[in-house]
């Protein structure tokens, strides 16, 4: 939203010189997938072709700003066909159960600092609305993000009761500074031991907590046995740092993330839910802004989705069964980028040609434009990512969802939040 | 000299304040000349004189009308001190009407834990820049004026101004701290941000109001109550073989 990112950066121009820390993890090139080449690595290869020297670099390299210089845009399409191939690769499942899994910005965030708010537009309308619509869709586990607000998790978890669903969101007061929820469905979860999870990641943007809306980005774990097939399954959901200037911190938290989510046998699945807040592919390196400055940087962005992938081990369910189309639907937009044409219809008017099924950011949502207007790409920012080395989960289905106006009644329609949802349907082996 | 000498001793007791003694002070007596410089070199009159055949008697305690506007009164400390409380108090408005309005507090929702910090942060803003330096400056100017006006002949019950102003800073004082200190519990005892906030700027607007009322009265009277032991004076007689008089001492 623009006036957060007037504001944020006022704020960091002011506080740049006390905030100033340069990301780079304490314990950067201790973990062997550090040490990988990246030509070496399937997730990574394709960043190797877009920056200078990268046939050298290591991913460790990667977390140094000094060191990455694209030359061109990162083109991750043989990277999701290769994904396609490893899960087509696949024996089929005997017998299994299956897994509706969503993962769901819900956009409820309203709140205010020194002389600013920031808020998505319709937070009162939709903040009403959207436990019996998320919870009476027949999904199994629910990533939320964005429900900051305590009494709005009294609300999912109120829903939450009447359908049949649990809810974990953290501790109170290290929820209302990351947001996350996350909800199952009760009867899947089996006799043995849960274990939750709350964690804030080192890697931050300072000011976002103070004095800026009170955020500190985190996630949250779940892990519990899945009652029909007795798999150990743990549920990760995350909310990374936004707007494409923040690429390190963002890069670090997928480490982060991609590490913790690894941490578990292989014959347990990993489910990582969340707004990872940057897309896989970016084809030019200017695009959007505010004003006349058209924003540039855009190619350093597209390394969060390639090093989750390898730090977690983790197979993206949106290009399981078909490779994902977001170099496709980039290739549809109009370019150069002309703030004009963009601000005046949603993604230049290009809105009905592009299929909704792969951003889950873009101006053609009206609360995403309402805020953001032809100031960033549109993007697939929501994930449902899997890891499992057993090969116990198949993936059936996959969408983007919630991305239809609803009507609001007096207040109009508009859609559910200013994100469209990833869904993701697995088959989990019995 | 044959007949008894008449002395007039003017003892400068002690400096009243460190404030009054960097000022000008043309009265009485032009303390801050150069004869009464040589006077303070003089023994004090209440220890007498080794010479002196008659003991000290009892002091004599007398006021000395002063000329007219002799003092400061302090107007400028208040002007400026009205004028930076008046600020304070815009901006603390300002404050309630921006979280009223443009903050999109949703007034029937609990109060967000998160937001204590800012809440702090703009507040206390608002309180040192303007509140704080406005309250020194009143205060100040409150004293002087206290003082000043005691030195017209203007006086007050200071004792009971004193207590009353004791009674309301010490009040207003601790209200402001307890509601601070014990803010989240209060806030999360708190239903809703109607609650949360009003309870913050009510315990605001009267611990505040009664600060300054208190600092005020109590500056005030200590300003009447400096100017009244300054203008103590003891005249004690003098006799010794050479010479008869009168010493003055006392602080002015």
């Amino acid at each position: 939203m623009p006036e957060l990112r007037h504001a944020l950066a006022a704020l960091a121009l002011l506080l740049a010189p006390a905030c100033a820390d340069d990301e780079v993890p304490d314990d950067l090139g201790t973990w062997p997938e550090d040490q990988v080449k990246l030509v070496d690595s399937p997730r990574l290869a394709h960043l190797a072709a877009a920056i200078e020297g990268g046939d050298a670099l290591t991913v460790a390299d990667l977390f140094y700003t000094d060191r990455v210089r694209f030359t061109a845009a990162a083109d991750p399409t043989d990277l999701f066909a290769a994904q396609v191939a490893e899960h087509a690769a696949l024996p089929p499942l005997a017998a299994s159960e299956q897994l509706r899994v969503l993962s769901y910005n819900v956009g409820l965030l309203n709140r205010w600092y020194p002389f600013t708010h920031v808020g998505v537009p319709r937070y009162l309308e939709r903040r009403a609305r959207q436990p019996a619509e998320l919870l009476g869709a027949g999904w199994d586990i629910l990533f939320l993000q964005e429900a900051w607000e305590l009494v709005d998790v009294d609300r999912f978890a109120a829903e939450a009761a009447r359908r049949g669903y649990t809810i974990y969101s953290g501790s109170p007061r290290k929820h209302e500074q990351h947001g996350l929820v996350i909800v199952v469905r009760e009867a899947l979860i089996g006799d043995a031991p849960q274990e939750f999870g709350e964690v804030q990641y080192a890697a931050q943007r300072e000011i976002e907590k103070f004095p800026g809306p009170g955020i500190e980005r985190g996630y949250l774990r779940w892990s519990f046995t899945h009652a029909p097939t007795g798999r150990r399954i743990h549920l990760y959901d995350t909310h990374f740092t936004a707007f494409p200037e923040l690429w390190q911190e963002r890069d670090v938290q997928a480490r982060t993330l991609g590490g913790a989510a690894k941490d578990h046998p292989d014959d347990d699945l990993v489910l990582v839910g969340g707004d990872l807040n940057a897309g896989p592919y970016y084809p030019e390196d200017r695009f959007g802004g505010d004003d006349e400055a058209v924003l540039a940087g855009w190619w350093k962005n597209a390394m969060m989705y390639p090093l989750i992938l390898h730090y977690g081990g983790l197979v993206d369910t949106h290009s399981a069964l078909a490779p994902a189309r977001d170099v496709e639907r980039m290739g549809q937009l109009l370019y150069p980028f002309d703030r004009a044409a963009y601000l005046g219809d949603p993604l230049a008017g290009r809105c009905a040609a592009i299929p909704v099924d792969t951003f889950t950011g873009t101006d053609c949502n009206s609360i995403y434009f309402e805020q953001y207007a032809a100031t960033e790409y549109p993007a697939r920012l929501d994930y449902v990512l899997l890891r499992d080395p057993g090969g116990h989960a198949r993936v059936v289905a996959s969408e983007v969802v919630y991305h239809e106006k609803l009507d609001f009644g007096a207040a109009g329609a508009f859609e559910l939040s200013d994100h469209y949802g990833a869904a993701a349907t697995l088959q989990i082996e019995r | 000299m044959s007949g008894p000498a008449l002395l007039l001793a003017v003892v400068l007791a002690a400096p009243a304040s460190a404030s009054e003694a960097s000022a000008p002070d043309p009265a009485p007596a032009a303390a801050d000349t150069p004869g009464a410089a040589e006077t303070s070199a003089t023994p004090p009159a209440d220890a007498p004189s080794p010479d002196s055949t008659t003991p000290d008697t009892s002091a004599t305690l007398r006021s000395i009308p002063a000329p007219p506007g002799a003092r400061k009164t302090g107007r400028g400390l208040l002007i400026a001190g009205g004028v930076l409380t008046g600020f304070g108090v815009l901006g603390r408005i300002a404050l309630e009407v921006y979280w009223s309005t443009a903050a999109q507090i949703v007034p029937g929702d609990p109060f967000g834990r998160w937001s204590v910090a800012n809440v702090a942060l703009v507040t206390n803003m608002n309180n040192v820049l303007f509140f704080g330096t406005g309250l020194g400056l009143l205060t100040a100017g409150a004293r002087r004026r206290g003082d000043a006006d005691a030195w017209s002949g203007r006086w007050r019950d200071h004792r009971r101004m004193r207590l009353v102003g004791i009674g309301l800073l010490g009040g207003g004082l601790g209200l402001l701290a307890l509601s601070r200190a014990l803010f989240i519990p209060i806030a999360d005892a708190c239903p809703t941000n109607v609650c949360a906030y009003t309870t913050l700027e009510t315990t605001f607007w009267i611990g505040a109001g009664a600060t300054f009322a208190g600092a005020a009265h109590l500056a005030y009277a200590v300003g009447q109550q400096r100017s009244g032991s300054n203008v103590r004076v003891r005249v004690t007689p003098n006799l010794a073989p050479t010479f008869a008089g009168l010493a003055l001492a006392g602080r002015f």
